[in-house]
């Protein structure tokens, strides 16, 4: 029973969902699913909140559970971060479905079971279970992305993204059986153990590290495993991709944590100049760069958007990369990005939603122009979360930007220096946010011209004050939001 | 209604300013991982700027209230007037340089906001942009040297820093962060190469113009270097960059100032020059520099101010702002006149004048060092111009009288617009006549930039007469103004010259380069990124066997090939079976026959599960592949069936050889690390003696999956029904279709 | 009187590389799909291989039989998009998806 509570927000997913879809299979009338889901959504994040606040690390719990499945306050903050990014997509997808005329329930069980998987990919403590929960939340994404079927764009990001996507998985498998081979454990616990124990053969283990390496970066859209995150954010429905970018990002970067602190968390293996810490600052340059290069010359927001996302993808994983040196707060930093990163990509997904209507949707920036003079209260949101991006005090982005070169300073050498890239390269970054914010307050729309008509839906509403508030709060009082982080940080190197 | 509380603030500030003894403070933690708390440190320098900041704004939100009269978004200016007023403030008072960076980039977005307030033309908004990315960038640039700094002092607290200065003075990273912190401060303050986004932000209201970018916001840079001038003043290249630049803007505004005829926009030039000279002023060395930097800033928000609001009533009741239009205005605009006249004596320096005694402190700071000296010469043109340009606003549209077509139904201002104008630029006069007053208050403020500042003594006529030549000069070129603007105007300034252009050419350039970039990498061919994404495991795997090699570990030593010893005839059957049909899949054209292929190679994998030991895997694979290839046989009919053809595609060699070298390192490196695995057997015999007992179970990995490892098998029959979800809405989806078609 | 590891283990990067060289340089949905089934039967063989010498826990034979059936739903999947992917294109070359780019 402890085990039950203290698993309860993926428990109640799980149960939920599949409530959910027993009522939505029987019922007579038409089932509000959207409302239902986000409810439980909801819940699950009040309760791992709650958790997280009250009894972070539980003890006592059976190790049947504890050996897959890590109860820990990290596996909390993720739950938040995960549920959180889920709930404003979910919310964003009520308003859009309905506008647009795609309502169909079966998206909405789906983003409730993809986020299942999320958490559990993010809380995996054994090789089988993150590949698991790997699956459960990408195959459900791929349906997703594919339901709208007879829109070419749709049809096109998911054949992209489902057969790259099993591409990188046959490769992290690949690695994983090596690891396996190597150490004769698929618990990460285990494998750590056999490496630390010197059981383990370094050439095996070292080439898993570079398969599951690979692996990991397709998930996250680090560059160069980016390819297909521009072309498929683009092609999915906005609620999806704003799921996409944010709940499959984080996931799976909450399970690289664990992977690469615990199953490579050996002191050889994390030397800062002979082990992954160097690959790591590589991937992040190169996704910092290509990202923020990339979003410059883009006109659609999805696309700067996914560009946005592979420079944040770079951002983080300069915190991974100076692990080695300041475990926790670096931990902290990459935790702490997640959340604000999580509120500030989901709040300009959602303020997307909320701009268009049927027949006007908004897509390009051109399609913004002068919303904000229009329409001033509602523009603000989209504003925030770009300020937020960019990392303008006050706002969530300053504060985790602060924290994780911060942390990269720290480790000094190459790290610093990375560091001092990533800032020069948010000064590249704000030609592209701030063009949305001059788009949206400082422009007129041409004589004619057609411009996106905002819908008008509670839902989406409802994800913009939430993700508004998140954004700024996080902020202005981070303090509370940083001890939650350390804590979890702290937690993981026990 | 709205003034009343500027006003209480100003009230609040004089007292504590009379009551100044020290500084007090007030600090509550904010982020206590990195020790910045919210800290609040209020010295006399801090109260002297919040006096601007209240005292101006309550001038401001007076007028504000009339100029904008029944503005539908009044509200909105008013709300971001206040933020604003807030934001500087708190960046005035902080102690915390990040928190003082979180006000100063609230500064930034109020500006950014009330400037975009009406944006017309095209140019305007790209202004606009221009702005804020040069204030932004700025403030990233700012916030780098902060960080620097707080790693140096190992606290964030300025006055922290401050005394923790002379422990890493001399660093090179000291020198890096003052570097980073004169760009901020460059930026913010409309020096050069960042000073082109001042005259343009004039789109803004008026109200906005006279407040931000004259007398508070774009003094916020000068504050900064003004209140951390200690902790450089060591550094060699402060003074003189400082000087350079500061003089160099100075010199340059005021030839662009011929260049305009737009009234603000000469105003905004003038501010430029202004702020070049504090920022001279903060790079002279000696106790004087500081007591004249402090009555310069006061001098100068108590005439830029009104003149601005003067610029704004012109503007308000002829509808033009073109000085060659504008004419004879004193008849109908007594008090405006009156105004701009008091604040007009102020700017020139005229004698009796606050400018006046400002004006005096500037020059005996300059004349301090010999090599100064030269510097107060080279300002005589930029002061004689500025004494013209205050001419134009004062005595040419109001009592000059042109040919301009002036509009008959012209009134006065309404009261409102007219107070504030009148009482800063009177204030101006009155402090004039009796500098004494704000001695003391300037003095305290002084103290906080260099301690051992101290009162001047001015020898006023040797003082007023170095300003003859000042006066002579101004008054030349306020007679030729029109000539000289119009020869200025001619000369078409090289493009290389300008910094806008600059920044716009980077901006391109960036832009095409970056979609270059793209083009090449982001090119939508899903083969494309599975190769990017394949070459560079390949370089990932070369790079780690190097490294691992580099450890003294030999592959070849670990190879044990040699164990293949007594192999089986099936065993290689199977092997050749799959290596065959693996090869068969990359080559083969036909899809039908390639399936068959596809099929023999899992039963070739559930063969060689079976000689590993795994008979119960065999049998799913062998179940799995089976129903693989028969559903992947229906699609393919019903492809077939819609007619599809393959164009031959000719294997690329260089992809063969990727993919083979690929293969051939890992296999290589498996080989050389796999041999060293011994079999245990304690813990088979575990599970095999308690696979029956416990679990009532025979086959030991069916117990293992469903007993021992519950919780993977749980997952997967979850992954398993999620996936027969997904895949049945999709095809439902289809059915439906095709039915209704 | 039988393989050593290293056999298996070469074996099973081969196919391995191979199934990834068919993914790279063919452009039918359908061949790439199963050029993913044959990497995953190349994992599954490596698991099989090497759970030999750790027979103690059948962890491998474990993950082994996860791969298969997880690779068999991602595989119904694929098909289902394959399906709607020839819907609009009325073909299965991938390298008719270039809508969406730079």
């Amino acid at each position: 029973m402890t085990a039950l509570f203290a698993l309860a927000p993926l428990v109640l997913l799980l149960v939920g969902g599949l409530l959910i879809m027993l009522v939505d299979a029987f019922a007579k009338e038409r089932v509000e699913v959207s409302a239902l889901v986000s409810t439980l959504l909801g819940a699950s994040f009040v309760v791992a909140a709650g958790s997280l606040l009250a009894d972070p690390n539980p003890s006592g719990l059976p190790a049947e559970i504890t050996r897959y499945l890590a109860v820990d306050a990290t596996g909390y903050f993720t739950d938040v971060v995960l549920t959180v990014a889920a709930l404003i997509a979910t919310l964003a997808a009520g308003s859009y479905l309905r506008e647009h005329e795609l309502e169909r329930p079966e998206i909405y069980l789906l983003l409730l079971l993809s986020t299942f998987g999320a958490m559990v990919l993010a809380r995996a403590a054994d090789l089988i279970v993150l590949f698991i929960g790997l699956e459960t939340m990408s195959l459900a994404v791929y349906g997703m992305i594919a339901m709208r079927r007879n829109n070419a764009r749709s049809i096109e990001a998911a054949t992209k993204y489902f057969l790259l996507g099993s591409f990188a998985a046959a490769i992290f498998l690949f690695g994983a059986a090596l690891l396996y081979g190597a150490t004769g454990g698929t618990s990460i616990a285990a494998i750590r153990d056999a490496i630390r124990g010197g059981h383990a053969e370094p050439a095996l283990v070292m080439l898993g590290l570079v398969f599951t390496l690979a692996g990991f970066a397709f998930k996250v859209a680090a560059a160069p495993f980016h390819g297909w995150a521009p072309d498929a954010y683009e092609g999915a429905m906005i609620p999806v991709t704003g799921f996409m970018s944010v709940v499959v990002k984080a996931a799976a970067f909450a399970s690289l944590l664990r992977v690469f602190t615990g199953v490579f968390g050996d002191p050889l293996l994390m030397h800062p100049t002979t082990g992954w810490p160097t690959l790591v600052a590589a991937l992040a340059l190169l996704s910092m760069l290509v990202g923020n290069l990339g979003a410059l010359g883009q006109k659609n927001i999805k696309r700067i958007l996914a560009f946005s996302g592979i420079a944040h993808a770079g951002y983080v994983l300069v915190g991974f990369a100076s692990l080695h040196a300041v475990p926790e707060d670096a931990t902290a930093a990459i935790l702490y990005y997640f959340l604000a990163y999580a509120g500030g990509t989901g709040l300009a997904l959602a303020s997307l939603v909320a701009f268009g209507s049927k027949g006007l949707e908004a897509v390009d920036v051109d399609d913004l122009v002068g919303l904000g003079k229009r329409h001033p209260l509602l523009a603000l949101p989209m504003a925030i979360a770009m300020l937020s991006l960019l990392g303008i005090p006050p706002t969530a982005g300053f504060f985790a930007k602060l924290f994780l070169f911060q942390a990269a300073a720290q480790a000094g050498g190459i790290f610093a220096w990375l560091a001092l890239a990533g800032v020069a390269l948010s000064v590249v970054s704000g030609f592209y946010y701030l063009r949305i914010v001059v788009a949206l307050y400082a422009s007129e729309p041409a004589e004619g011209a057609v411009v996106a008509r905002p819908m008008r839906s509670g839902y989406v509403l409802l994800a913009m004050v939430f993700g508004s508030a998140l954004v700024v709060k996080l902020g202005v009082m981070p303090g509370l939001y940083l001890d939650l982080a350390l804590e979890a940080g702290r937690g993981l190197f026990h | 209604m709205l003034a009343i509380a500027p006003f209480a603030l100003f009230v609040w500030a004089s007292r504590a300013f009379l009551r100044y003894e020290a500084p007090f403070e007030l600090r509550f933690p904010w982020v206590p991982w990195l020790g910045v708390e919210v800290g609040f440190h209020v010295d006399a320098l801090a109260l002297f700027f919040l006096l601007l900041i209240t005292g101006v704004g309550t001038c401001v939100f007076v007028y504000a209230a009339g100029y904008l009269g029944e503005d539908p978004k009044r509200r909105r200016l008013f709300s971001w007037l206040v933020v604003f007023m807030a934001a500087m403030i708190g960046a005035v008072a902080a102690d915390d340089l990040f928190v003082l960076y979180t006000f100063w980039e609230l500064t930034s977005l109020a500006s950014f906001m009330l400037v975009s307030y009406h944006h017309e033309s095209e140019t305007a908004r790209r202004s606009a942009r221009q702005a804020m990315l040069v204030t932004f960038g700025g403030g990233f640039v700012l916030l780098l040297g902060f960080l620097v700094l707080a790693g140096l002092a190992g606290t964030s607290s300025i006055q922290g820093v401050i005394a923790a200065a002379p422990r890493f003075a001399g660093e090179p990273a000291a020198r890096f962060a003052m570097f980073c912190l004169f760009v901020g401060a460059f930026t913010k303050s409309a020096q050069i190469p960042f000073h082109f986004w001042l005259p343009d932000a004039m789109a803004a209201p008026t109200p906005v113009s006279a407040y931000l970018h004259s007398a508070t916001m774009v003094k916020l840079g000068v504050y900064l270097l003004a209140r951390i001038e200690h902790v450089f003043a060591d550094d060699w290249l402060f003074g003189p960059t400082l000087i350079v630049v500061g003089g160099t803007t100075s010199a340059w505004a005021m030839v662009k100032t011929l260049r305009e005829r737009d009234l603000k926009r000469i105003l905004a030039w003038a501010t430029v020059s202004a702020l070049g000279t504090m920022m001279m002023l903060i790079g002279l060395p000696g106790a004087e520099g500081a007591m004249a930097l402090v009555a310069f800033v006061l001098a100068h928000a108590l005439y830029k101010a009104p003149l601005f609001f003067v610029a704004g009533n012109v503007d308000h009741c002829t509808g033009t702002r073109d000085i060659g239009q504008l004419a004879a205005l004193a008849r109908v605009m007594p008090w405006t006149a009156a105004a701009a006249l008091a604040a007009a004596l102020s700017m020139g320096g005229f004698p009796l004048s606050f400018g006046h005694f400002a004006k005096e402190l500037i020059h005996i700071a300059k004349r301090d060092g010999d090599l100064y000296t030269i510097i107060g010469y080279g300002s005589i043109p930029v002061s004689a111009i500025t004494v013209a340009v205050a001419a134009i606003a004062a005595v040419r549209i109001f009592w000059h009288r042109g040919d301009g077509s002036i509009p008959s139904e012209m009134h006065e201002a309404p009261f409102s617009m007219r107070i504030p104008p009148l009482a800063l630029a009177s204030l101006g006069v009155l402090l004039g006549l009796s500098p004494h007053v704000v001695d003391p208050m300037l003095q305290a403020a002084a103290k906080c930039i260099t301690p051992d500042a101290h009162l001047v003594e001015i020898d006023e006529t040797r003082e007023l007469l170095g300003l003859v030549p000042v006066y002579a000069l101004g008054v030349i070129v306020f007679a030729s103004w029109d000539r000289l603007h119009e020869v200025v105007a001619k000369v078409k300034l090289p493009s290389f010259l300008l910094a806008k252009t600059h920044l716009e050419k980077s901006q391109e350039t960036a832009v095409h380069l970056a979609s270059i970039v793209t083009r090449t990498i982001q090119h939508g061919r899903l083969r494309g990124y599975a190769a990017l994404l394949f070459s560079t495991m390949l370089a990932a795997l070369a790079l780690t066997l190097a490294a691992t090699l580099e450890d003294g570990r030999t592959l070849v030593a670990h190879a044990r090939l040699g164990e293949i010893d007594g192999a089986r005839i099936a065993v290689l059957g199977a092997c050749v079976l799959l290596v065959v049909s693996a090869i068969a899949m990359t080559v083969l054209r036909d899809t039908f026959v390639l399936l068959l292929v596809s099929g023999l190679m899992g039963l070739g994998v559930a063969l060689s599960f079976l000689f590993a030991g795994a008979p119960d895997l065999a049998l799913t694979q062998f179940i799995v592949e089976v129903a693989l290839v028969v559903v992947i046989a229906s699609v393919l009919l019903r492809v077939r069936r819609l007619g599809i053809e393959h164009p031959p595609t000719p294997a690329s060699p260089s992809r063969l050889a990727l993919s083979l070298g690929l293969g051939a390192a890992v296999a290589l490196a498996i080989v050389a690390a796999s041999g060293t695995g011994t079999a245990s057997t304690a813990l088979a015999e575990y599970f095999g003696a308690h696979s029956l007992p416990d679990a009532h179970g025979r086959n030991v990995v069916n117990v293992l999956l469903v007993d021992f490892r519950a919780l993977d098998t749980l997952g997967e029959i979850t992954v398993l029904s999620l996936a027969f979800f997904a895949t049945a809405r999709v095809f439902a989806a289809f059915r439906r279709e095709e039915a209704g078609r | 009187m039988e393989f050593g590891i290293g056999a298996y283990a070469v074996l099973a990067t081969t196919i391995f590389g191979i199934g990834a060289l068919g993914f790279v340089v063919r452009r039918n949905f359908l061949v790439q799909l199963m050029s993913v089934e044959l990497m995953l039967n190349a994992v599954n063989l490596l698991f099989i291989a090497f759970n030999r010498i750790y027979v103690e826990q059948h962890g491998g034979q474990s993950f082994a039989f996860v791969v298969i059936a997880v690779a068999a739903a991602e595989a119904a999947l694929g098909l289902a998009i394959a399906i709607a992917y020839h819907r609009i294109h009325r073909s299965v070359e991938t390298d008719l998806a270039d809508r969406l780019r730079h």
